[in-house]
C-alpha cells in the first residue's frame, strides 16, 4: 500500500508539457579556497528571472529552453559570479566561489540570498553557520553549537547543565538530533555543558522546528541536521584550540587534489589533569573527562558518483578508583553514496550505523556491581530528487531502520560470586516511504507539499506484557506474559504524515508563509527527572507504549527593512500532542523488567508566539528574540487530571545578540537571555510519621509553583594575531554569567541536615558566580 | 534501582559542579491539613504504638505535631479477634500484646479508627523479616577509600541473607547508642536482597544495603559505640512507601524526579472526612545489637 501511494502520487505530479526544447543546467556548487561544497547556495538565470538552490550536498539543477543566458551564482560572504552560457544541450558547470572581504565573510547569521527568507517556504527553520556561532561568547570560551540554537526563538532548556534542548514546547526527545544523517541519542558531554559536535570539524547546521518537510521523521517537535565539512580538497590545513576546559585539533587536506578530501578532528578535555593536585590522595586516581573524535572523508569516482564516509566517537568518563566507574558515549559512522542518474536525478543513499552506550560499575572487582546498557541501529535511507524545470522539484525516498535495544544488564558480585540481572534485548524495525514536492505556483506563491507513511513493527524475540487496568497512577499489575519468537511482530503502528507549507510574497520584502505537519515517534526517552540522566533509557513503542503523534500549524510573517538589512519574523504555532508518556509517582524506570506497567500516557499542547529581529550588515550585527509560550499536558493521575504545565514550560524567553566589529582586529560580542523560572511541584504541608517529617502537597497537584526567573549576560572579546604566512590565531577572551546570578535550577525541599527537625526551601544553582575563561584558537 | 540511583547522583554532583545551594524564603498558600496515622506495629512484647497527629504548614518549624484524639483505635484479625488500643496521651494509642502469638506471621490485620461519623481504615499482612548473621566492623584511618579526607573510625557492615523465595521486603533501621538514625539517607529498604527487578533472591544484601546507609562517612563510628540493626518484613506497599518518602526527603539537585505524595494505605469512609496520611503495617522484627571494642 505505502509504496504504491508513492508511486501513483508521483505519477499524479503536474508533469510540465514539453512544448519547447528544454535542457538542464547542473552541477556542484564550490568554495574555491577550500574546495567545500556550497549548501543552498543560490543560482539566478537572469534573462527569465528564475532561480534554484543548491542541495546539501552543492547539487544544483535548474532546466530551461534552449537558449543563451546570463547565470547569477550567488551566496552570502561570497563574490557573485556572473556566467554567459549557451544552453544548447544538457550542461554540466561546477562553479567555484570566492569568500569575499573577511568582515562581510562573518557577518551573523548567513541567509543564502538576501530575501530568501521572505520568498522560501520554510518556517520555523534557523540556519546557522559555524562563523557565525564560533562569533558569540561562550561559557569557558568553548564555542558550542547546542548552547548557540537555545538563543533561538521557540528553543528553550530547563536549566544550565541539562542535557538537550525543547523545541516549541516539546520534550528533549522529540528532537531528532542527526549528524550527516547518523542520529546522535545523548548530544551532551559533562551533561549539558557542551554538545557532541566539534565545532571544527561542522559546516553547517539546520533547526526545523515547523513545517517539517516529509524527508524528515521520526521525532514529534524539530530536526536538528548538523552536517560536517568534507575536509578542504585543495590544500593541508589544519586548526585548533587551547582552553581552560579542553583543547582541540583538526586537519584536513586533500586525498587525491580536487577529487577527495578527508577531515580529522579531536578533543579531550582535561580537568581531571588539571584537579589532580588538588585532590586528597585517595582521589587522585578519579578521572572525570570527555573525548570525542570526528572524521570524514569523500572522493568523486567520476563526475556523476561521489562516496562519503564519516564517523564519531565521543566518550564521557568519571571515576574513582574502587569507589564508582561511569561512563557513556555515542558512536556513529555514515556511508553515503551521490549518483547523478541524469542531470535532473540526483540521488543519495545513505547507510548508518549509530549506538548509544553506558557503562556503570560500583565498588571493586569482586565486590560490586556493573551495568550495562545501550541501544543500537542500522539504517538504509535512500533519496532521489528529481529536478524537473524551475518551478517544480520532487524529493522522493525512504528509510528502513532496525533497532536493538539493551536496556541493561547488572552484575551483582560480592566475594567473587556473581548473580546477574539481564533485561532482554528488545528489538523493532522502523520503515518510511515519503514524497516532498517543492512548486513554484507563481511569482509570488511558493508551495511545498508532501506525505510520509511511517510504520513500526515491535518485533520478537521477546515477551509482551500484558497488564491489568487499575486505578490511574498506581503500578499496573502484570495479567500475563506472551512470548514471542525472533522476528515475530509483537505489535504495529503506521501512520500517514501530511506536510504542507505555503508561503506567499505580498512584495518585494515582506511575505506571509503557513505550515501544517503531522510527525509521528516511535523511540521514547524514558526520563523523569528534572534534567536527563545519561543513565536514561530508550525504548521502542511496544503493546503499551503507543507510538506518539503530534499535529503542529504555523502562521508567520517575514518581513526586511532597510534593504535587507534587517530581518524581522513573526510566528505563531499550535501544537497538539497525542500519547504523550509520563510516569506514575514512585515509578521504577531504571532495570525494571515491568517498566510499562509504570508507565501513564497523556496528551498535550503547547502555542506560543515567536518574535525575531535579526540585523544582518554593518558594524553591528546580531539579533533579538522573543518567544512567549505555553506547554501543557494532561494526564489521567496526574494533577487530578487536570492540564498542568510541563517541566519545560517557559511563559517568556528573550534572547539579545549583539556582535560588534570594533576593528579589523578586534570585535567584541555579547549575550543576554532572560526566561520564566520553570514549573516546579511545592510542598504545602508535613506531617510525622516515624521519626519523618515528609512532604505532602494538599491539592495533589503537579507544577503549582515556579522557580525564579533566569537570567545571564555574557560577554566575549575575540583578538586577532598577528597575521603571518602559514598561521593565523586568535585569543578570545570571555565572561560567562558577568553580574554573577545564581540562576535556580531548582528550588527543593529538606530536612536541615544540622537539624533533622527543621524543613527548609534550598535553591540550588548550578553556577553561582561569573566564569572567566580564555582560549586561543589557531589555523594553518 | 533506586538507591544506586540517587548514590550514583549524589556523587556525581559533588564531584562535577561548584554548584551552589542557599537556604531561601518561599511563600506558600496555606492549605487544608491531613490526618496522619503512625501505625507500625510488630512482633516484640513491648507496648505497640499508633500515633494520630495533624499535619503543619511546611514551614512550620515548631516541631510540635498536634496530636488528634478520636472515638476508638481497634486492631483486629482474620479471625474476629480484637485489639483495642487505649489513648495514653492526646493522640497517642497503646497496646500491651499478651503474649508472644498475639500478632501472627502471615495474619491479616485491620485498622480501623472512628471519629465521629468518620472512620478511617487501613489492612496489612504480617510479613516475615530475616536473621541477621552478625554485623562486622573495620578501621578505616580516613586517609584512602571510603572516608577519605575524614575522620578515622569504624564502618559497620551487615550480614545477612534474604529469605529463599523471591519477593521479600525489609526495612532496615539502625540505631546508634539507642538513638535512631533518622536522616533521609539512613531509610533502608530491600526487595529481597536488592531492589525490585534485580533478581536478588536468597543472595547476602547487596553493598548499597549493607554498607551505606548504616555508615555516617563525615562521622564514623568510635570504639564503645553500640550499633542496633532491626530488620522488619514488610509489605510491598510499605517498602514503596518508604521508598518513595526516602525520594521526596532527599529530592534535589541537577537529576531530581517531580515531587510527589507518597501514597498512604488509610481509605477513609466519606469524602468530607480529613485527607488521611501515615501507614499502618504490621511486621515481623529481627534485631542484633553490637559494640565496637578493639
Amino acid at each position: 500500500m505505502p509504496k504504491n501511494l508513492v508511486t501513483s502520487l508521483l505519477f499524479l505530479l503536474p508533469f510540465i508539457a514539453f512544448s519547447q526544447e528544454k535542457f538542464t543546467l547542473s552541477g556542484y556548487l564550490k568554495d574555491s579556497l577550500n574546495g567545500e561544497t556550497l549548501i543552498a547556495a543560490n543560482v539566478f538565470v537572469e534573462e527569465i528571472a528564475q532561480g534554484a538552490v543548491s542541495n546539501v550536498y552543492g547539487y544544483y539543477a535548474i532546466t530551461v529552453p534552449k537558449g543563451e543566458y546570463i547565470i547569477r551564482y550567488s551566496y552570502v560572504g561570497y563574490t557573485d559570479k556572473r556566467v554567459k552560457v549557451n544552453i544548447k544541450e544538457n550542461t554540466t558547470l561546477n562553479i567555484e566561489l570566492s569568500p569575499s572581504s573577511k568582515i562581510l565573510q562573518e557577518a551573523v547569521v548567513r541567509s543564502t540570498k538576501e530575501t530568501e527568507n521572505i520568498e522560501s517556504t520554510e518556517m520555523g527553520t534557523v540556519k546557522l553557520n559555524i562563523n557565525t556561532i564560533q562569533k558569540l561568547p561562550a561559557l569557558l570560551g568553548e564555542v558550542d553549537l547546542v548552547r548557540t540554537i537555545q538563543l533561538l526563538p521557540g528553543v528553550s532548556t530547563v536549566g544550565e547543565g541539562a542535557t538537550g534542548f525543547n523545541v516549541r514546547g516539546g520534550s528533549i526527545d522529540q528532537n531528532l538530533v542527526i549528524l550527516d544523517e547518523a542520529p546522535v541519542f545523548n548530544s551532551a558531554h559533562l551533561f549539558g555543558f557542551f554538545s557532541v559536535f566539534n565545532p571544527d570539524a561542522v559546516k553547517d547546521v539546520k533547526l526545523i522546528k515547523g513545517g517539517i518537510p516529509a524527508s524528515y521523521g521520526g521525532r514529534l517537535s524539530s530536526i536538528l541536521d548538523v552536517r560536517m565539512k568534507e575536509g578542504n580538497s585543495k590544500e593541508f590545513h589544519g586548526t585548533g584550540g587551547v582552553g581552560v576546559i579542553f583543547s582541540r585539533l583538526a586537519l584536513e587536506g586533500p586525498i587525491v587534489k580536487n577529487r577527495g578530501s578527508f577531515i580529522v578532528a579531536g578533543r579531550r578535555s582535561y580537568i581531571d589533569v588539571l584537579a589532580k593536585p588538588f585532590l586528597a590522595d585517595n582521589l587522585s586516581e578519579s578521572k572525570f573527562y570527555f573525548y570525542d573524535f570526528t572524521a570524514k572523508a569523500n572522493y568523486s569516482i567520476n563526475k556523476n558518483n561521489q562516496i562519503f564516509a564519516s564517523t564519531y566517537i565521543g566518550r564521557d568518563a568519571f571515576s574513582a578508583s574502587g569507589i564508582f566507574g561511569f561512563d557513556w558515549g555515542n558512536q556513529t559512522a555514515t556511508v553515503r553514496w551521490n549518483k547523478l542518474y541524469s542531470s535532473r536525478l540526483f540521488s543519495n543513499v545513505t547507510g548508518y550505523y549509530s549506538k548509544y552506550d553506558y557503562q556503570l560499575r560500583f565498588g571493586e572487582e569482586d565486590n560490586g556491581f556493573n551495568w550495562t546498557s545501550n541501544i543500537i541501529n542500522y539504517s538504509l535511507k535512500p533519496e532521489f530528487t528529481y529536478f524537473i524545470n524551475p518551478e517544480l522539484a520532487v524529493n522522493f525516498g525512504g528509510q528502513s531502520t532496525y533497532y536493538t535495544f539493551k536496556p541493561g544488564t547488572a552484575i551483582t558480585s560480592f566475594d567473587g560470586q556473581e548473580s546477574s540481572r539481564t533485561l532482554p534485548n528488545k528489538y523493532s524495525w522502523e520503515n518510511a516511504v515519503y514524497v516532498d514536492v517543492e512548486q513554484k505556483v507563481n511569482e509570488k506563491l511558493n508551495l511545498r507539499y508532501g506525505l510520509r507513511y511511517s510504520h513500526f513493527n515491535y518485533l520478537g524475540s521477546g515477551d509482551a506484557f500484558i497488564f491489568k487496568d487499575t486505578t490511574a497512577n498506581i503500578r499496573r499489575p502484570l495479567e500475563r506474559t506472551d512470548s514471542y519468537n525472533s522476528f515475530e511482530s509483537i505489535q504495529n503502528y503506521g501512520n500517514f504524515e501530511p506536510r504542507f507549507s505555503a508561503s506567499y510574497v505580498l512584495n518585494k520584502v515582506s511575505s506571509v508563509k503557513v505550515s501544517y505537519n503531522r510527525m509521528a515517534q516511535y523511540l521514547h526517552l524514558i526520563s523523569n527527572t528534572a534534567a536527563s540522566v545519561p543513565l536514561d533509557v530508550w525504548t521502542p513503542s511496544t503493546n503499551n507504549i503507543p507510538d506518539q503523534i503530534a499535529d503542529q500549524i504555523a502562521l508567520g510573517y517575514f518581513r526586511n527593512f532597510k534593504e535587507n538589512a534587517f530581518e524581522t519574523s513573526v510566528e505563531v504555532y499550535y501544537k497538539d500532542f497525542k500519547n504523550q508518556v509520563e510516569y506514575i509517582d514512585g515509578a521504577d524506570l531504571l532495570l525494571n523488567e515491568l517498566l510499562e506497567g509504570d508507565l501513564l500516557s497523556g496528551i498535550g499542547r503547547a502555542y506560543g508566539a515567536e518574535f525575531y529581529i535579526k540585523k544582518n550588515k554593518g558594524k553591528l550585527t546580531g539579533w533579538i528574540s522573543y518567544t512567549l509560550a505555553r506547554s501543557e499536558r494532561k494526564v489521567e493521575g496526574i494533577n487530578q487530571g487536570e492540564w498542568f504545565a510541563t517541566r519545560f514550560d517557559r511563559a517568556h524567553n528573550l534572547n539579545i545578540v549583539a556582535i560588534y566589529e570594533i576593528s579589523k582586529r578586534i570585535s567584541a560580542s555579547g549575550s543576554f537571555v532572560y526566561y520564566t523560572g520553570t514549573p516546579s511541584t511545592f510542598p504545602t504541608n508535613k506531617y510525622a510519621f516515624q521519626g519523618y517529617q515528609i512532604p505532602h502537597n494538599a491539592n495533589d497537584s503537579r507544577n503549582n509553583f515556579r522557580i525564579p526567573d533566569f537570567h545571564r549576560l555574557d560577554l566575549s572579546v575575540t583578538i586577532e594575531g598577528k597575521k603571518r604566512k602559514r598561521w593565523e590565531s586568535n585569543w578570545v577572551i570571555s565572561v560567562y554569567n558577568v553580574y554573577a546570578r545564581k540562576n535556580p535550577f531548582s528550588i527543593y525541599f529538606q530536612p536541615d541536615p544540622q537539624n533533622l527537625d527543621r524543613t527548609q526551601a534550598i535553591r540550588f544553582a548550578i553556577l553561582g558566580t561569573a566564569v572567566p575563561a580564555v582560549t586561543y584558537n589557531f589555523k594553518f | 534501582m533506586k538507591p544506586i540511583q540517587s548514590i550514583l547522583l549524589v556523587i556525581l554532583t559533588t564531584f562535577l559542579f561548584v554548584a551552589c545551594e542557599d537556604v531561601v524564603e518561599v511563600e506558600i498558600d496555606e492549605a487544608e491539613p491531613q490526618i496522619t496515622f503512625d501505625a507500625i506495629l510488630t512482633n516484640e512484647l513491648d507496648t505497640q504504638t499508633i500515633k494520630i497527629t495533624r499535619s503543619n504548614p511546611y514551614f512550620d518549624n515548631s516541631g510540635n505535631y498536634v496530636g488528634v484524639s478520636v472515638d476508638s483505635v481497634i486492631v483486629s484479625d482474620q479471625d474476629g479477634n480484637r485489639f483495642p488500643f487505649i489513648e495514653s496521651q492526646i493522640g497517642e494509642y497503646i497496646f500491651t500484646p499478651s503474649g508472644a502469638d498475639t500478632f501472627k506471621l502471615g495474619n491479616n490485620y485491620t485498622l480501623r479508627i472512628y471519629k465521629g461519623s468518620d472512620l478511617y481504615s487501613a489492612e496489612s499482612q504480617m510479613k516475615r523479616s530475616t536473621p541477621i548473621d552478625s554485623i562486622t566492623y573495620e578501621f578505616f584511618d580516613g586517609q584512602g577509600g571510603f572516608g577519605g579526607g575524614g575522620t578515622p573510625g569504624y564502618f559497620v557492615l551487615l550480614n545477612a541473607l534474604d529469605q529463599p523465595g523471591a519477593g521479600d521486603s525489609y526495612w532496615i533501621r539502625t540505631y546508634v547508642n539507642g538513638k535512631f538514625l533518622n536522616s533521609p539517607s539512613s531509610i533502608n529498604v530491600a526487595f529481597d536482597a536488592a531492589n525490585p527487578g534485580a533478581s536478588s533472591d536468597g543472595i547476602p544484601f547487596i553493598f548499597p544495603i549493607a554498607f551505606l546507609p548504616l555508615n555516617d562517612f563525615a562521622a564514623p563510628y568510635q570504639l564503645g559505640d553500640k550499633i542496633k540493626v532491626e530488620i522488619l518484613g514488610i509489605s510491598r506497599g510499605y517498602y514503596d512507601f518508604l521508598a518513595l518518602a526516602q525520594e521526596q526527603l532527599q529530592n534535589g539537585g541537577l537529576f531530581a524526579p517531580p515531587p510527589v505524595n507518597v501514597r498512604s494505605n488509610f481509605t477513609k469512609n466519606r469524602p468530607e472526612a480529613m485527607n488521611p496520611t501515615g501507614y499502618f503495617n504490621v511486621c515481623e522484627l529481627k534485631s542484633l545489637e553490637i559494640e565496637i571494642v578493639e
